[in-house]
This record gives C-alpha cells, sequence and structure tokens, in this order.
C-alpha cells in the first residue's frame, strides 16, 4: 500500500516546483524520506486501532494473566489484588509518537474504555510499583518499580552481519529460523537451569521475539540478578573491523582434552549439540549460503587459528570446488564446504603439536554465528517497558501473538499465524453476529495457544500460591497471639 | 535426630567458634550511656583508621595488619560486646545521608573483609553453612552432577589457578565437601560469568567463589539495613526509652564524623553552608580559600576558557557546594567558555548548559550530585590536557614547587609538602598547605574533602559569618525558577521503550 502511494505521488509530481522539492528531499536526507513513508502507514493502520480494540483485542486475557490472581498476600487480599494491578504501569504510544506514561486500571473495564478514548497505536507493559503512578509524584523517592516479569528481547536486526538475505528490520523465511533456533536455546535454559515455568514467547509484530517469564520469583529479581541471568545467556559479543572479527565470551576448560577438558559451560555445550550444530550445518548454511559469500566465508576463515587448514579451505572456495554429486546428490555446496574445513581441523588436531585454540574454533564460528543475540539491556532492569502482548505492530499492523516455544518451528511470521489487523477485521465481519466470531478469526487460534502454553499452567500455579498464602496468613494470625514481645527485636535495625 | 532446641543450641556453639559477626542480631544486654558512648567512639577511631588508610593507597596487607593492630587496641575484638553495640551504635549515626551510608559501609566492609581472612578453613566452613544459609550437597546429587560440575570448575574463570598447576588443583579440590547448593540469586555474580553450575534455580557453588560471595552478602545485608535504619529513625527518636541515646549518637555524627556532604544546600544558602558566593567574588576566593585541586581547574578554565567533561564536573559540582548558586554557575561557564574561538551561545547552550544543570540536579536523573571527595579526585587519573583530580597526586615535583612557590609558600616547607605527595600521602600534605597560608590554623579532624578545605578556610579567614556581612547583597540573587514540574519530568525520565 505504501509503494502505490509513493508511485502516485512521484507521477503527479509534474509541477517543476514539486519535483525540485522531491530531489531536494532525496538529496537531503534518505532518512526523512523513509520517516514520511513509515507515517504514511501508521496513519493506515491507526485507523483499524479503534475497531480492533473495541472487537478483538482480548484485554480480558492480558488483565487476567497481569493480575496474578494470589500474588498478594495479605488477608484482605481482593483489597490487595486491587492495589497489586492499580500499580502496574500501562505506556500509550498515541499518534504521532506520543508517549504517555505511568497509565493504570484498576479493571479491564477502565482499561478497556480508556482504550476506547485514547486508541493508542501501542501499548507497553512497564513494571509494578510501589505505589499507584497516577499518583506517583506524591510518593516522590519511594516512588519505585517493585516487581516485573523477566523479559528478553530478540531482533533480527541484530544479526545483519550473519544474514545474506535481508537487513535491518526486513525479515525472510531464509533468516527467520534464527528465531527458532532462539527460542529453543532460551526456552531450555530458562526452565532446565532458573527451574521457570510460566514463559511466554511472542511474534513481536515485525522483526523479533519477546519472551516474558512470569514465575513469581523471576518477577521478583532485582536488576542485578536479572542482569545476571541475561549474561548467563549472552555469548556474542559484537564484531569488530566492519564485521571481520566476532567477539564471543566462550571459555573453554583447560588441561588435557582426555578427562573433560576443553568444555564449556554445560548449559552452552548442550546448546550447542543439540540445537546450534545441527541448525548451522543443515538449516542455516544452505539457506544463507554463508560458504558461497566472499565476504562470509572470509570472516569464518579469519576465526581459523591455523594456516594449513585455512589454505585447504581457501583452494574449495576458489576453485570453485564442489561435492560430486554421485556419492550424495542432496549436499549442499555449502554444507559440503563446511564438512570439509570440519575434517582440515580434526586432522591438524590429530598432528603432533597440539593448537589449543584450533580445538574451540568451530564452537566459536558457530556461537558467533547463530546463538541467540540478546538485547540484554531490555532484560537487565525492571523499570523498562516492553510491548504487550496482542497488540498492533504499527509498522506492520501485524498482531503480537504467542508462539509455542516447543513447536517454534510451525511458526510462520508470514502467514495468518501472525494476522494482520485488517485481516482480523474482515474476517470479524464476515462472522459478524457470532458471538464466537474472534474465536473463529485467526485470533482464535493465537487465544489457543496462549491458554495452552501460558496460561492454563500459570492459572493452577497462581490457585496454588492463593491457598499457600491463606494457610500461612492462618498460622501467623495464631502464632502472633500467643508470641510475646521480644525486647531484643526494638533495637532492630 | 536433633531436636529443635539441640540444633539451636549446636548453631550457638558453632557461632561462638568463628571470629566474625554479620551482625544481624542486634546486642541484648544491658550497658552503662557511658560504656555505650566510648563503644561507639572507640569504632569511629578504628573506622576513620580504616578510612585513612585506604584513601592513602595502603595494601591489602598493610590494612589487614592496621586492622588487627587497632582492633586490639580499642579492644574491639571480633564478636565481643564492644563490637557488636558499636556497630550498631554506628549504624544509627552513619544511617541518615547517602554520602553517610556509603561511608560506613565502604570501611565497615574493609573490616569485615580483614576479620574473615583470618579464619581458618574449618570454621570457614561452618561460618557459611550457619550464617549463610548455604546447604551442602548430598551425595546422591554429587553423583549425578559430579560430571558438569567438574566441566565448570575446569572452566570457571574466577578462580583456582591457571595453567598447568589448575589440573593439580582440580583433582585435589573436586569433592563433594567442597560444594555448596545455594539459590542463584544469591550467587548472582557467579551466574553472570557462568561459573557456576545453575540447576532448577539453584547453583552448586565452590568452595574457592564463596570468599567473594560473603563479602558482597554482607555489604548488601548492611546496606538494605542502612536503609532501613534511615526510615525507621523517626520511630527510633519518638520512643521514650530511646530518647537517652538520641543526644549521644547526635554527637557521634556532628562533633566527631562532622562530615556534611557539601550538597546544594550550600547553593541555596542552606545550613550547613557559608552562605551563597558570587561570581564577582570567585576570583578573590580562589586565591585566598580554595584548595589546589579547585585553584587548578579556575585557573584553567580562565587561561584556556575551556575544561575537558572530568574537569567540568569537577569544578562544577565544587562551586556548587561553596554556594555558588545554579545561575550564577551558567553565566560563570558560559562567560569563560564562550571566549573561546569557535565557542559561541549557541553552542555553550547546546553542549555544555546541560551539564551544568545536570551537576545540579536539574537534568537528567535529577540527583542532587555532591562534589567530589579528595578521596575520589585523587582516584582520578586525567591525561594530557586535563586538570582535574588531585594536583599533589598529579602534578610533577617540579610543577608541584612551583605551584607552592606562588602561593608564598617559604621553600624549606615546600620541599617537605612536595616529599609528602611524593610518598603519596595527598591529603596530608595539602593539610600542610593549609597550614601554611591560614598563619598556622589547621583543618579540625584532617582533611578529607576539598569544600571542607574552603569551610574551614572561610571560618579562619572571616570568622564572622558572611550572612550578616553581605544580606542585602544576597538578596539581590535571583530564586532559581521553579520546574515546570509534570512535563519536564515526564520528558527527562525519558522512557526506555523497546522498539519491537
Ligand atoms: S587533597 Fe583534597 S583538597 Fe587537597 S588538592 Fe587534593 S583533592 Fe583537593
Ligand atoms: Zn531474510
Amino acid at each position: 500500500m505504501t509503494t502505490t502511494k509513493n508511485e502516485t505521488l512521484g507521477e503527479s509530481g509534474e509541477r517543476k516546483e514539486d519535483v525540485k522539492r522531491q530531489k531536494l528531499m532525496e538529496d537531503d536526507d534518505d532518512f526523512e524520506k523513509n520517516q514520511a513513508l513509515v507515517k504514511e502507514e501508521v496513519v493506515d493502520v491507526h485507523s483499524l486501532m479503534r475497531p480492533y480494540y473495541a472487537h478483538i483485542f482480548p484485554s480480558k486475557q492480558l488483565f487476567e494473566w497481569l493480575s496474578y490472581e494470589g500474588a498478594t498476600s495479605s488477608k484482605e487480599s481482593r483489597k490487595d489484588q486491587q492495589q497489586f494491578i492499580q500499580n502496574r504501569e500501562f505506556c500509550f504510544t498515541l499518534k504521532g509518537e506520543i508517549f504517555v506514561r505511568y497509565n493504570s486500571y484498576q479493571d479491564e473495564k477502565s482499561l478497556r474504555k480508556d482504550l476506547k478514548t485514547k486508541v493508542p497505536g501501542k501499548i507497553d507493559i512497564g513494571p509494578v510499583f510501589s505505589h499507584n503512578p497516577k499518583n506517583r509524584l506524591a510518593y516522590g523517592g519511594s516512588f519505585k518499580p517493585v516487581e516485573r516479569e523477566l523479559v528478553f528481547d530478540i531482533d533480527m536486526t541484530d544479526y545483519d552481519d550473519v544474514r545474506t538475505c535481508c537487513d535491518q528490520a526486513k525479515i525472510c523465511p531464509k533468516c527467520w529460523p534464527l528465531m527458532n533456533c532462539a527460542v529453543k536455546v532460551l526456552d531450555v535454559g530458562l526452565r532446565e537451569d532458573f527451574g521457570f515455568e510460566h514463559i511466554l514467547w511472542v511474534y513481536s509484530g515485525r522483526r523479533g521475539i519477546h519472551a516474558w517469564v512470569c514465575d513469581e520469583r523471576a518477577r521478583k529479581l532485582s536488576d542485578e540478578e536479572r542482569s545476571a541471568v541475561a549474561e548467563y545467556f549472552s555469548v556474542f559479543k559484537g564484531v569488530e573491523g566492519g564485521g571481520e572479527k566476532k567477539k564471543t565470551n566462550l571459555s573453554f576448560g583447560s588441561g588435557k582434552r582426555a578427562w573433560g577438558g576443553g568444555k564449556m559451560h554445560p548449559r552452552l555445550e548442550e546448546a550447542y549439540w543439540k540445537v546450534l550444530k545441527p541448525f548451522w550445518e543443515k538449516e542455516f548454511l544452505p539457506a544463507q549460503k554463508l560458504m558461497e559469500s566472499k565476504k562470509h566465508f572470509e570472516t569464518i576463515l579469519s576465526m581459523i587459528p591455523d594456516a594449513n587448514v585455512r589454505q585447504k579451505a581457501e583452494f574449495d572456495f576458489n576453485t570453485n570446488k564442489m561435492p560430486t554429486v554421485s556419492r550424495d546428490g542432496d549436499v549442499d555446496v555449502n554444507t559440503w564446504r563446511w564438512q570439509r574445513i570440519v575434517k582440515a581441523v580434526e586432522d591438524e588436531l590429530r598432528g603432533p603439536k597440539v593448537n589449543w585454540d584450533l580445538t574451540s574454533c568451530l564452537q566459536r564460528i558457530i556461537f558467533s554465528h547463530v546463538y541467540p543475540r540478546l538485547d540484554a539491556e531490555v532484560s537487565k532492569h525492571m523499570n523498562h517497558l516492553l510491548k504487550a502482548p496482542f497488540c498492533v505492530h504499527p509498522k506492520t499492523g501485524r498482531v503480537c501473538v504467542p508462539i509455542d516455544p516447543e513447536n517454534c518451528d510451525a511458526f510462520d511470521p508470514f502467514s495468518s499465524d501472525a494476522p494482520k489487523v485488517h485481516e482480523l477485521l474482515q474476517e470479524y465481519k464476515k462472522f459478524g453476529a457470532d458471538e464466537n466470531a474472534v474465536k473463529k478469526t485467526a485470533m482464535g487460534k493465537a487465544l489457543e495457544t496462549f491458554e495452552r502454553c501460558f496460561w492454563s499452567k500459570l492459572k493452577v500455579a497462581n490457585e496454588e500460591e492463593k491457598k499457600k498464602k491463606m494457610m500461612m496468613n492462618n498460622n501467623n494470625v495464631l502464632n502472633e497471639s500467643n508470641k510475646n514481645s521480644n525486647a531484643a527485636a526494638d533495637m532492630e535495625f | 535426630m536433633l531436636t529443635e532446641k539441640e540444633k539451636r543450641e549446636a548453631k550457638q556453639l558453632d557461632r561462638e567458634s568463628y571470629n566474625v559477626s554479620l551482625y544481624d542480631q542486634p546486642p541484648n544486654e544491658d550497658i552503662k550511656l557511658e560504656e555505650f558512648e566510648k563503644y561507639a567512639l572507640d569504632r569511629v577511631r578504628l573506622l576513620t583508621a580504616i578510612e585513612n588508610a585506604l584513601s592513602s593507597g595502603k595494601k591489602p596487607e598493610e590494612l589487614q595488619e592496621l586492622i588487627k593492630e587497632k582492633t586490639k587496641s580499642l579492644k574491639l575484638e571480633p564478636k565481643s560486646i564492644a563490637d557488636e553495640v558499636s556497630h550498631y551504635a554506628l549504624r544509627l549515626a552513619f544511617c541518615r545521608t547517602e554520602s553517610l551510608r556509603r561511608q560506613f559501609l565502604t570501611s565497615e566492609v574493609q573490616l569485615f573483609k580483614a576479620r574473615f581472612r583470618e579464619m581458618k578453613g574449618a570454621d570457614k566452613a561452618k561460618f557459611i553453612e550457619h550464617e549463610l544459609d548455604y546447604n551442602s550437597m548430598d551425595s546422591k546429587e554429587f553423583e549425578k552432577l559430579k560430571d558438569e560440575l567438574m566441566d565448570v570448575l575446569c572452566q570457571a574463570r574466577s578462580t583456582g589457578p591457571r595453567g598447568k598447576d589448575r589440573e593439580q588443583w582440580m583433582m585435589s579440590e573436586h569433592k563433594r565437601s567442597k560444594y555448596y547448593k545455594v539459590k542463584f540469586e544469591n550467587v548472582y555474580q557467579l551466574v553472570k560469568m557462568r561459573d557456576v553450575l545453575v540447576k532448577k534455580g539453584f547453583a552448586y557453588v565452590h568452595e574457592s567463589a564463596v570468599d567473594a560471595i560473603v563479602m558482597t552478602e554482607f555489604r548488601a545485608k548492611l546496606s538494605k539495613n542502612l536503609g532501613l535504619a534511615a526510615k525507621r529513625w523517626n520511630a527510633f527518636v519518638e520512643s521514650d526509652e530511646r530518647a537517652r541515646l538520641v543526644p549521644v549518637i547526635n554527637s557521634l555524627r556532628t562533633k566527631e564524623l562532622g562530615r556534611s556532604d557539601y550538597g546544594s544546600d550550600n547553593a541555596n544558602g542552606g545550613p550547613s553552608g557559608t552562605g551563597i558566593v558570587l561570581n564577582k567574588e570567585l576570583q578573590r576566593l580562589a586565591e585566598e580559600s580554595f584548595p589546589l585541586c579547585a585553584k587548578n581547574l579556575f585557573k584553567a578554565v580562565k587561561h584556556e576558557h575551556h575544561l575537558r567533561h572530568e574537569g567540568r564536573r569537577q569544578l562544577q559540582l565544587y562551586l556548587k557546594g561553596i554556594g555558588l548558586p545554579l545561575e550564577e554557575a551558567l553565566v560563570f561557564f558560559k562567560t569563560e567558555f564562550t571566549k573561546k574561538p569557535g565557542c559561541n551561545n549557541e553552542k555553550f547552550e547546546k553542549d555544555y548548559a546541560y551539564g551544568v544543570r545536570h551537576s545540579y540536579g536539574k537534568e537528567g536523573k535529577r540527583v542532587d550530585y555532591t562534589p567530589h571527595s579528595c578521596m575520589k579526585c585523587i582516584a582520578a587519573n586525567p591525561s594530557k590536557g586535563e586538570y582535574h583530580g588531585c594536583p599533589f597526586k598529579t602534578f610533577s615535583e617540579e610543577a608541584l614547587g612551583a605551584a607552592l612557590s606562588q602561593m608564598k609558600i617559604e621553600p624549606s616547607k615546600v620541599t617537605d609538602i612536595v616529599k609528602k605527595a611524593k610518598n603519596k600521602h595527598y591529603q596530608l600534605a595539602c593539610s600542610d598547605v593549609f597550614e601554611a597560608v591560614h598563619g598556622g590554623e589547621f583543618i579540625e579532624g584532617g582533611l578529607h574533602h576539598p569544600n571542607q578545605y574552603y569551610e574551614q578556610s572561610r571560618k579562619v579567614l572571616n570568622p564572622k559569618t558572611n550572612e550578616d556581612s553581605d544580606g542585602k547583597e544576597k538578596q539581590a540573587v535571583p530564586t532559581p525558577p521553579q520546574q515546570k514540574e509534570e512535563q519536564t519530568a515526564a520528558a527527562a525520565a525519558a522512557p526506555k521503550v523497546v522498539a519491537a
């Protein structure tokens, strides 16, 4: 839609002045022009937001989730419950990139009402604060965030140096699997290592994915502890020299290889063997054709600390050596070239003198290309906003929908798996009077994923938490009544 | 099976066997008020000694020795009543402002560290299990995780020897008894480095990594408790039976540790300062009363009409501390900076005005930043073309000698002072300068802050508070306009929004 508008603009701009203006704009600043284009789409998507909030947006589910019934511990838990959700910040982005921070709601009804009147293009979710954010000024310094889901943000833009298909905000089926790779690595790690169970994965609506870790323990992590978890999962540390050198913070055991030396941290070992290595060899190399691109091939070579191996690989590349079809008909040339490198490294290592760096270079190459690249800053602070699930991406019109982590390969962001807002509204119209109309649209599937992969389990946990706290409260009442005042406690500072 | 009571008693016995306290139980004994005061003052002496040792750059071993000695001479043996009581007394005395808390925390952590280091292996293990609630691993779990634990120990960067010796070290260290099972949150530093095995929310920590953790734990707990103490102070003051302690505690703070943090109270003509200062007075005051660090920056900005970031920061905060209002500071820096070719008013507004306002807590996080202490200045490492830091450290011997001679200090004293500076006793050297230019008057309680230097100097040179002398002038100073609260505050607290 944008392109057509742009073309008409160009064609109708025949008057000299217009042409001149247009020219000026191009010379002046490409960026500005892009901005202009994007804005047009914003307006377009924006006009659909009102009906979207009115008919389709699942504010009930969102609100129910963020209320964490059972999260509070008081005897008057109903009142507390309301206070808990009331202290949660919702940030709206209104038309024209105006941020309205510190909105808060006591119930779903008031949220819905506000959505109707303000019609935000985007909703971000902030932390639960110590007090109602609306009254924050009255509390001064004691107003601060007290809890918030542990969140992760992974953007395809951070993979530009390893993608040959797209760049920046663009994604395509050839690079999207990088995101699946990230889901697989992180989801297992969060569950197995940290014991988290309630993780909501969502497609951001444009070029990446988010994870919301909602276990009570995760929500209560301090900023330092969040940073630690984020760093635990951060391996790739950026590129130097125009994408030449890729840095990782891998560390390998020292000592003799014979007794376990050379291994990485167990989490990384598992990620490597179960996810990264197969993905790299079978999916990523053929899709991105890295071993056919001079630039990427050279980057890989530069990470091999052995001249013999490099020479062999270069020979294959320069003579354009191909796998012989007779032996294995469907071998991809990229995979094949990689396997030749692997073999060359192994041969070299069998030699008399061991080059320790060489033993780990294959791991370093694979990690630096396909290991999840977190935007760690997002995870590190409780007080950080993140786009709410189910809201519409203002630039693509796609809805931010849940992904089933067990089955992430099946999620196709180019299909109705990630429905566009105008499609949803059309579908909705079709089912019109039906009271289950929303369920019959593509949103139905998204809600089913939400329920099955996330909410159903969280709901049970909330219930249990509630019971536990009620019991504890009862006990406390008992204890309190026969407790003597403790003199020492007076001085407790 | 031990009963609860037996367990408690066993724990109590263990507690007595190791010589370090986390101060998690307030002392329960009755003591006399005089004792209370004496213990508290003794601890102030101990902590001050630690602080001074730190700022004069003592090595860890020297510090360790010093702490041992002082502890003995002041009779503050770990876990004695005196030790416990004095710690709690000082918590109260130091809890009231951020900078006092930081000061207290730093010295207490050093004290704890020194005591922890003195502890023997077996005692250490008992301490870890009882005080920190670390659990040892059971053998079934150890069998299951043995190999992974080994892999982690092998690749961990933060502990154990490197290179050839590591193999030997690991052979002897990789035992069940050497591992502890703790919530991962408690050892987040190790988690962050991936230097620990993490399973289902628990981290399996090797003994060799515990020391560092204990320190952070101690620091975190104390820091939190200080915050709590500050909050509860009022309630404390009101309770009748405590009321008699209050004057003692207050005097601890004001007399012995009377360290104002030189915040913007001064720039607002607040109580702790010596009144408001105006631009036209700066030149004179710089000559009369600035310590060398501030003099140096002041001279640099007058000559070069520019200062790099760190220098601007140090000078701005210092000037705020002596009572220069924001408006005056803006005028001062603008006048100087725009004298430099290539810097017009517009550039100043764009590049530098923000920084000035920031220093005054009117931008960014709106924190009322405190002026740099001597320690902070000394810690700085200015490069060529920068003038911040402490000149006693940064100047060459010749340059320092020249600067002192310019201040009309006699040659024999100059030699002395330069020698002190060369031996890294920067603050002592600076105090000597004070003495030399103030007719033998010296700085009460030792020099620790450039603004303290200034205030003492004003007191000596101008015993009447300048409040009566030029009160009228002061009223001519425009009061800073109130911020347009709502909008600007929201804009300043720029939301960290993640674009998807
Ligand atoms: S000792 Fe302190 S006051 Fe003296 S020059 Fe150094 S930093 Fe400034
Ligand atoms: Zn692509």
